[in-house]
């Protein structure tokens, strides 16, 4: 591993996207910024704003009327870059699934490396998925990244 | 000026930015354990700038980035003159070119917040340049020359009868070099040409990747600067007081950036104007007027 892709892993940086969620999701990532999880020892900063951004953390199910402002904050950000799929709406669409306005949960959408369920998530789950996240980096970095039933 | 000398000066020139990238780490870490947080390594700065460096280029337009790398040849051109004993007033007048491009850049993008934080930023300027300039006036009354050198070798001027450091002469002049100071490090109450979660990052939010990058290191050459502009108000004849004073003035400063950035929430930018014609320039301009009837001998 070089230095780029030692400091790729050490400075995450996160925007956060509400596609139509309850909110519930989005008040724990706010959260995680906190004094009692503070994720800035990760490197994590919350920068909301797609072109700053290493890890797109993705909350709630995406409606009709978001999938082209999500695939356009998707392609806004320069890569490499991590997409998290942020509790149970934004995996498969959770609660609001099937509704006539909702797409579905956002790997219909845009491709979503890592799933975090939860209604709504744990703060300590989104660390957790965070890290998931940068070890899969890091795999696919170093080359040894397998994908599941490879 | 010998080999050595000048060997030196190169020396202070490259390591510049990494004075400003250790700044901003310590800052992060401090601040951190200021909120009770374990805060983010002490190289943090750095190892955002090498992925950004690594990240794929986005580009808006080709203007954007000519004047980000304007704004970076600026700010390198300042504390080159600065470092080889220059003039005062060709420094600021540097320092406000290197802004100018800035808000440029950030006018030459379509997004709006880009736009808002441009129009602070230019605004910011008129408050602050007009002061800086003012500081480095005083400075000529007091020591009878804008060029470093001489400052330098004149900065034991007597004022009221003392012989004394420019620091206790000029308070004034050194209040306002703090406050451009908080204001181009982007430091809360004054951080309202980037002003995160309100403009999202202002000035700087089309660029991205190494670009961004970039517009990180001016930013390190400038706090470079700005330290420097502060460390002109300790001098002294004997070499190591010099240098031991400086790195304590500028220490003390970076600490109450600090406390201030911490315990202030931030103005708007018609607060920042109002502050620098009702308070700083009268502040200043009471100065000048003491240092010039004090040398025509009424008080002194
Ligand atoms: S997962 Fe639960 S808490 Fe989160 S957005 Fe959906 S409904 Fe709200």
């Amino acid at each position: 591993m070089n230095g780029t892709e030692k400091s790729r892993l050490k400075s995450p940086w996160i925007t956060h996207i509400n596609t139509g969620g309850c909110n519930g999701c989005d008040i724990e990532i706010l959260a995680c910024l906190t004094p009692k999880y503070d994720i800035e020892r990760f490197g994590i900063l919350n920068k909301g704003n797609p072109k700053h951004t290493d890890v797109l953390l993705v909350t709630g199910p995406v409606t009709k009327k978001y999938i082209h402002v999500l695939k356009n904050l998707y392609d806004q950000t320069p890569g490499p870059k991590v997409v998290i799929a942020v509790g149970t709406c934004a995996c498969s669409g959770g609660v609001f699934k099937d509704l006539y306005n909702v797409e579905g949960g956002v790997d219909q959408v845009i491709p979503v490396d890592v799933y975090i369920p939860g209604c709504a998530v744990k703060p300590e789950a989104i660390i957790d998925g965070v890290v998931l996240a940068l070890e899969k980096l890091k795999k696919l970095q170093e080359g040894t990244w397998k994908e599941v039933g490879e | 000026m010998n080999t050595i000398d000048i060997a030196i000066r190169i020396l202070l020139f490259v390591l510049a930015p990494a004075f400003g990238c250790l700044f901003f780490g310590i800052d992060r870490k401090l601040t951190a354990r200021m909120q009770n947080r374990v805060g983010p390594p002490l190289l943090q700065p750095w190892y955002d700038f090498k992925k950004l460096m690594g990240k794929t280029e986005e580009i808006v337009n080709h203007i954007h980035l000519v004047f980000a790398f304007a704004y970076v040849a600026f700010i390198m051109l300042a504390l080159g003159i600065f470092l080889m004993d220059g003039d005062l007033i060709v420094i600021c007048f540097s320092l406000g070119a290197s802004q100018v491009f800035l808000a440029l850049g950030a006018f030459s993008v379509r997004s709006p917040y880009s736009h808002v934080g441009a129009h602070r930023h230019l605004l910011q300027m008129v408050a602050v340049e007009p002061l800086l300039i003012l500081a480095a006036v005083t400075i000529k009354l007091q020591t009878g020359s804008f060029v470093l050198s001489d400052i330098y070798a004149r900065s034991t001027y007597p004022f009221f009868g003392i012989n004394t450091i420019l620091l206790l002469s000029l308070p004034v002049a050194f209040f306002i070099v703090i406050l451009a100071t908080i204001v181009d490090t982007q430091k809360s109450p004054f951080d309202i040409s980037t002003a995160h979660s309100e403009i999202v990052s202002g000035t700087f939010v089309e660029y991205s990747g190494p670009y961004l990058a970039i517009t990180k290191l001016g930013h390190w050459f400038e706090l470079s600067l700005l330290f420097a502009f502060v460390s002109i108000f300790f001098s002294s004849d004997v070499l190591w007081i010099s240098i031991a004073g400086k790195l304590t003035l500028d220490f003390a400063v970076f600490l109450l950036i600090l406390v201030i950035d911490n315990s202030t929430a931030r103005l708007t930018i018609d607060r920042l104007v109002k502050f620098s014609v009702r308070i700083g320039l009268p502040l200043i301009i009471i100065n000048i007027v003491l240092i010039v009837i004090s040398s025509m001998g009424v008080i002194a």
